[in-house]
């Protein structure tokens, strides 16, 4: 049974126009959404959609975006995705189009918190690059 | 009827921590609510990134002050799954027996705060009282009541001697003896049955689709425990999946009570089954590539996704924890509910919202 590593069989590269289909498919083959991890590969974000089956198999989609590129939200297909898309949005900024239920970047940090805390340092982002 | 928008929280005597419910009623029955969290944000994973990742054991073991030891095992069992390292045996058996101890202590907190919820004080001191039993143990075996760090990468710090798992042994006698005596009220008491019975029913088939895992989703008749992946020792002893079909508060509870005579069950057989040899093995890789665990915590399944690139620090520590996959399905139960009955359903899914915020 998987635990650590996810067979390469089970874990496929959608684009982000094929993610709502591919999500569909899977929940009318009765997987479900166990959560999703964004990553900021600069200079694009990849987001990961793991799912699971009631068997405890894991499946796994990759989407790839570039910055300031928008993702359809799943959440109409999958409520409880909204909440996992909302950290997402406010941690990277990630934003997410026909959002179920959107927080406004207020689910889990206050108006005065830190801006995406979860975008990675980079010289550029700190001191706006050299000329 | 006019609607009626008012907050439930953060701060309620029956919420052990900050969470608000947004309730929409008319009259006293509640149509629509909105959770809203947001009080407790720590920035865990943000600080994972920053820290060398092995001392991100007493990091994650921080996530939640009820489940730790379970927090600090799935960390180092991702690590080590990504660095291919090999646990010794009697390792990974002190793990489940401290693990199991974790959800007995957890579900017995639950137990009381259910009782306290709906003003059963007297099985609520009991309840505590037992509990008592089994903080005493890990805090014997660990010398910590509440965060053990007895987990470490590549195994465990201390070991249960012979004379010290006969103690436990002992104690787990006295503790069982204590829940066989409050285990009918919950099972038969007019108040508890007239408190939960029917309340906050999840569907089976929404329970799936909304995400719900651990007692919420096994409460609704679904056979699924993290532990049957064979984690730490599990895969060597005999359990099988506490399920109730109710799909109610009272199906939720008594799976937390089953699981709590189930998991004083595999204590023992850790214990009568842990081999001898080393606690741990010494660890002198980096994780690399990326990674992602399963573990069942007392609420429900805990998952963790890693990446590492070969240094001493992560590049991403992604923690998803059982109530953040829990707290949809209050949409589903809720609505239509009294009023008087949304403290005892939304305990019923045994909150956590230290881990939720991380």
């Amino acid at each position: 049974m998987q635990q650590v590593p996810v067979e390469a069989d089970r874990d496929t590269v959608v684009g982000p126009e094929e993610l709502v289909p591919a999500v569909e498919r899977l929940v009318a083959a009765g997987t479900r959404l166990t959560t999703m991890v964004c990553l900021d590969v600069d200079p694009e974000f990849e987001l990961i959609y793991l799912f699971q089956q009631s068997t405890l198999e894991l499946v796994r989609l990759r989407v790839r975006i570039g910055k300031g590129q928008a993702v359809p939200s799943i959440s109409s297909v999958l409520l409880g995705a909204a909440l996992i898309e909302n950290e997402i949005k406010e941690f990277f900024g990630v934003e997410f189009t026909d959002l179920a239920l959107d927080f406004q970047c207020r689910m889990l940090m206050a108006a005065g918190s830190p801006k995406t805390p979860l975008l990675k340092i980079t010289a550029e982002s700190k001191f706006g690059g050299v000329e | 009827m006019a609607r009626v928008t008012f907050p439930f929280g953060p701060q309620h005597p029956v919420l052990p921590e900050a969470i608000q419910l947004q309730l929409t009623c008319e009259d006293e029955r509640v149509v629509e609510v909105l959770p809203v969290i947001g009080y407790m944000h720590r920035g865990i994973e943000k600080a994972a990134e920053r820290n060398q990742y092995p001392h991100n054991v007493f990091l994650c073991e921080r996530i939640c002050g009820i489940c730790s030891f379970i927090h600090a095992l799935t960390y180092c069992e991702l690590m080590e799954g990504m660095m291919r390292v090999e646990v010794p045996p009697r390792a990974k058996y002190l793990r489940t027996a401290w693990s199991e101890l974790s959800r007995i202590h957890s579900h017995m907190l639950w137990l009381g705060l259910l009782a306290d919820s709906f003003g059963f004080e007297s099985l609520f001191m009991q309840c505590w009282r037992a509990r008592e039993i089994i903080l005493d143990i890990l805090e014997m075996t660990t010398g910590q009541r509440v965060i053990q760090s007895s987990c470490t990468i590549g195994g465990v710090r201390w070991d249960i001697d012979t004379e010290t798992a006969a103690e436990v042994r002992r104690r787990l006698d006295n503790f069982d003896r204590e829940l066989q005596s409050v285990r009918p009220v919950f099972t038969s008491d007019y108040t508890v049955k007239a408190r939960t019975v029917g309340k906050g029913i999840l569907p089976r088939e929404q329970a799936w689709s909304l995400g719900a895992v651990g007692p919420t989703l096994r409460g609704s008749g679904w056979a699924y425990d993290a532990r049957t992946l064979g984690y730490a020792a599990y895969g060597e002893l005999e359990f099988e999946p506490v399920v109730e079909n109710g799909g109610d508060a009272y199906a939720r509870m008594m799976v937390r009570l089953r699981e709590v005579g189930q998991s004083v069950e595999l204590v023992r057989q850790a214990l009568d089954r842990m081999p001898a040899g080393e606690l741990a093995v010494t660890v002198k890789r980096f994780p690399e590539g990326e990674g992602n665990i399963r573990v069942e915590q007392p609420r429900g399944e805990l998952v963790e996704y890693a990446r590492g690139n070969g240094t001493v620090r992560l590049e991403r520590l992604k923690v998803r924890t059982p109530t953040f996959a829990n707290i949809p399905t209050l949409l589903v139960m809720l609505p239509e509910c009294e009023v008087a009955d949304v403290p005892v359903i939304t305990l019923s899914i045994d909150p956590c919202i230290a881990c939720t915020e991380r």
